[in-house]
């Protein structure tokens, strides 16, 4: 399954993009599996992403959270308002 | 105690500081807070921060976490407010306001909340060096350089029964003084000055209406009536209810010394005399200049030719209000609700059509749409979605896009362009209430530059509203109005630009400016121009 994970903050300032793609191969694959993938395929953001949680479909969820085809999935973390 | 007040929203750019219009009696201590982005980031100079959100999460955990404080804290009010987008430094990009009973919980709770945001909430800053060049254009300041750079149509000569409406394309002069002579103001007789101690006064003759005027003989009173011209001779006009008529005479039932000269008497030329100045070019011809064209003589008056517009709907979407829509369909409303604001006596509608979002199709029917038109207005096909193919289009046919996207809501897509052959050109945003505020606000008084129509004669006029507007936006806005019977105006609850339905309750539009609220007054238009 291939999903869009958004980026926001200093993920997409490194990355220089607000989203991208994972290949994931779980059945179904959970939030976990998504991170693992992440921190492989973009190595510059491994060191950033244990500070992060997901968002699945715009609800803070833990990492063994099942991942479905039509969610959207961002990762939140390092927020800075006010 | 009743439940906490919680008003909890992202705004996109700098926040103007207002205070929450709470009543609470039981409120002993209201703290506010503003949040101003700082001139310095880590020791260097910024323009200011860029506010990221992600939406529209960001909202909905500041308002829980609204909620948690103030279940915690026991507020009895909040507001939250926190910019979007960039704030310049000095800006204010957040504010929080809470009211409880005591200090001690409104101190805590306030902390407590900007604490738990700063972890919690997905709300991210970018310092900038530069300030961003503004993406919106002053919405007034574009209409004006667009506007001046049009002229005005050519005239042509109509009989007064086809006149009413047009627009007067050379001043109105008088050609005769009027009144033409010295005529009676009232129902009487007429006198000399000399006559007024003579009892009784032997009445001869009737001065009459449209024949040459008389002499008033010496120690004589003449009969006349109100219009008709005063004889020769005549000092005066004694009203018929202060004489008794007698047998061919009148005696006066008042003091002949409270008789003046001139008495009831209109004065040749007194309203206007020749040659004067009656009317300036550019009016529009109400009722009453019909009547003022026919006194002196304009039979056949110079108006400018009416204004050729052309209608064009673009969407996949649209069918005829006439047929029954598919379930992702709805009727071309947008159309009609332009056709009945073009329908001034000025405007002639020369063509309307409707065109799928295709590049090639919008070229093509834009292309036809300007055939024989002094403008062309469009709807939808603005935004930034792939299916926008109206500035391609204008591009394409050699048009020159004057602007496009400005600072209002609703209508913020909203384009002005000049075709190849010099026409106006709006790209109208598609939504039903964009359509109806922008057409009135940005493309009507475009129209009336073409049209000839004096400016000074179709303003806004100043509406006070009733209850006031709550809080300012960062846009100007156009919020439909209700005319109220105390002469006020009362803003219709709309669901946005989508809802027609606001729309159709409302008489006209106010105009609120960029972070002003209160009653006002504010700018109103009327949906028609006269």
């Amino acid at each position: 399954m291939r999903i869009q994970v958004l980026l926001f903050g200093p993920l997409s300032a490194e990355l220089g993009q607000s989203s991208i793609e994972v290949e994931l191969t779980g059945d179904p694959p959970t939030c976990g599996d998504a991170r693992e993938a992440l921190a492989r395929t973009h190595p510059s953001i491994a060191p950033l992403l244990p500070s992060h949680r997901f968002a699945r479909n715009q609800e803070i969820v833990a990492d063994s959270e099942p991942i479905e085809a039509d969610d959207e999935l961002a990762l939140i973390g390092m927020v800075s308002g006010g | 105690m009743s439940d906490p007040m919680i008003d909890v929203r992202i705004l996109d750019g700098p926040l103007v500081p207002t205070r929450p219009d709470w009543e609470l009696p039981g409120a002993g201590s209201v703290l506010s807070f503003r949040g101003v982005v700082r001139p310095l980031e880590a020791g260097d100079p910024i323009a200011g921060l860029r506010y990221e959100t992600y939406d529209p999460m960001a909202e909905r955990m500041l308002r829980a976490l609204a909620e948690r404080v103030t279940e915690a804290h026991g507020l009895s009010a909040v507001r939250v407010l926190h910019s979007r987008g960039f704030v310049g430094a000095g800006e204010c990009s957040f504010q929080l306001d809470v009211a409880s009973p005591h200090r001690r919980e409104s101190l805590d709770a306030m902390d407590a909340f900007i604490t738990l945001m700063k972890e919690e909430v997905p709300i991210w800053k970018h310092p900038e060096a530069e300030a961003p060049a503004s993406p919106l254009a002053d919405p007034f300041e574009v209409l004006g350089s667009l506007i001046h750079t049009l002229s005005p149509v050519g005239t042509e000569s109509v009989p007064l029964a086809e006149a009413t409406g047009r627009i007067l394309a050379r001043e109105l002069r008088a050609d005769r003084d009027h009144p033409p002579a010295d005529v009676s103001a009232m129902d009487g007789f007429a006198l000399r000055l000399a006559d007024l101690s003579t009892d009784p006064i032997p009445v001869e003759h009737e001065a009459e209406i449209g024949t040459a005027i008389r002499t008033l003989k010496p120690g004589r009173a003449m009969q006349i009536f109100t219009g008709a011209p005063v004889p020769h001779g005549a000092d005066l006009v004694v009203r018929r209810e202060d004489v008794a008529e007698e047998g061919g005479t009148i005696r006066l039932l008042v003091e002949p010394s409270s008789l003046p000269s001139g008495l009831f008497i209109r004065r040749r030329g007194e309203n206007i005399g020749s040659g004067d100045l009656v009317l300036p070019s550019g009016r529009a011809i109400s009722p009453p200049v019909l009547g003022a064209l026919a006194t002196f003589g304009a039979a056949n008056p110079f108006v400018r030719r009416r204004v050729r517009v052309a209608v064009l709907v673009t969407g996949n979407e649209i069918v005829d209000a006439s047929e029954e829509p598919g379930p992702t369909q709805i009727r071309d409303s947008n159309g009609w609700a332009l056709q009945g604001l073009l329908q001034e006596p000025w405007i002639q509608l020369v063509s309307r059509a409707r065109v799928p979002d295709d590049p090639d199709r919008t070229r093509k029917a834009l292309g036809d749409a300007l055939e024989g038109a002094d403008a062309v207005l469009l709807t939808g096909g603005v935004s930034m979605g792939d299916h926008d193919h109206v500035p391609g289009a204008i591009e394409a046919l050699g048009g020159e896009i004057r602007f496009h996207r400005i600072a209002i809501k609703p209508g913020k897509p909203l384009l002005g362009a000049i075709g190849p052959g010099g026409e106006l050109i709006f790209g109208l945003p598609g939504n039903p209430v964009s359509v109806l505020a922008t057409a009135r606000r940005f493309a009507l008084p475009a129209l009336a530059r073409l049209a000839g129509i004096d400016e000074s004669s179709h303003e806004p006029v100043p509406l006070v509203l009733d209850p006031p507007i709550e809080r300012g936006h960062a846009l100007t806005r156009f919020l439909p109005v209700a005319l109220l019977p105390s002469g006020r105006g009362r803003v219709l609850p709309s669901r946005g630009s989508g809802d027609l339905v606001a729309a159709a309750s409302s008489d006209g539009l106010v105009e609120v400016p960029a972070g002003a609220f209160g009653s006002g007054p504010f700018p109103f238009y009327r949906w028609g121009l006269s």
